[in-house]
């Protein structure tokens, strides 16, 4: 089944563009639709998930959209990685709480490539360096199937982090892999944290 | 028959959520085809499906509501 595994690397997408894109795929698909992973940037955008009750703490240019992912309010733009795992994990017999793990501990394997050591904070979902997020996670799941998925700070400006409480956490610190090893590339890190989340799925696949 | 319904009706290990939608109205007929819930559970929404066929008599947990593995979130009349 995950030999039919699709990665689509994309330019950098409007928000609301490659969330249409993949709210129709999700509700398109059937069961023997093979999966894909997306990779890509977004433009500067805040999103915010539909339980999310946090603002902006300052006015901003940026546009905030009002999402059907899960998780707070959150910033996107280039310099972070955007990865949109639609997967099917009911076919592969994976319950959502286990593929949040999974893509934690996708970035955490990832991240550790490139000397950066981060790590998992309790009750606060999420990849972390010293205490301050590095790595988001956002989902939706219908019948099933995922959408959304995951935001890494590659090399990014972090400054419309200032505008917000980061995923809903009062005075949360950002930081990205720039800030630890400058010589990333964000097209690599993208097709390898792909290929990452595709090794821990595989474990799954009967 | 009357039966209730528990987040383990949506066939996975789920210990607490918080409740988000419902897209269901009380004596609505419900197909197994739809979805009956939405509720979040570390960062992620879960749009679950009609558990079983039948008329939905009665929702006994609201939008922002925190609800565990035991308690009833519903009351449907099984076709």
């Amino acid at each position: 089944m995950l030999e039919s595994i699709l990665l689509r690397e994309r330019e950098v997408m409007n928000f609301k563009a490659s969330w249409l894109e993949m709210k129709e795929f999700t509700e398109c698909r059937d069961e023997n639709t093979p999966d894909e992973i997306w990779v890509l940037q977004h433009n500067p955008v805040f999103t915010q998930g539909e339980g999310g009750v946090t603002k902006l703490l300052a006015p901003s240019n940026i546009p905030l959209e009002i999402t059907d992912r899960g998780g707070e309010i959150t910033y996107h733009g280039p310099g972070q990685l955007i990865i949109y795992p639609l997967v099917d994990i009911k076919r592969l017999g994976i319950g959502v709480r286990e593929f949040v793990n999974i893509l934690e501990q996708a970035m955490i394997n990832w991240l550790d490539t490139v000397g950066v050591e981060a790590e998992r904070k309790e009750n606060a979902p999420g990849v972390y360096v010293n205490g301050m997020k590095i790595g988001s996670i956002g989902l939706r799941a219908k019948r099933g199937s995922v959408y959304h998925g995951l935001a890494l700070n590659i090399d990014m400006d972090l400054t419309p982090f200032s505008k917000i409480d980061p995923c809903g956490m009062k005075g949360m610190k950002m930081t990205q892999v720039s800030e630890f090893n400058e010589g990333v590339n964000i097209q690599g890190a993208g097709k390898e944290l792909a290929q990452e989340i595709i090794k821990l799925l595989e474990k799954f696949d009967v | 028959m009357k039966r209730e319904i528990f987040l383990n009706d949506f066939g996975e290990m789920l210990e607490k959520v918080t409740i988000r939608k419902w897209h269901a109205d009380v004596d609505q007929d419900l197909s197994t085809d739809d979805s009956l819930v939405s509720f979040e559970t570390a960062k992620a929404i879960m749009e679950a499906p009609v558990p079983v066929e039948g008329k939905l008599v009665e929702i006994l947990c609201q939008p922002g509501e925190q609800i565990v593995r035991d308690q009833p979130i519903a009351v449907i009349e099984v076709a």
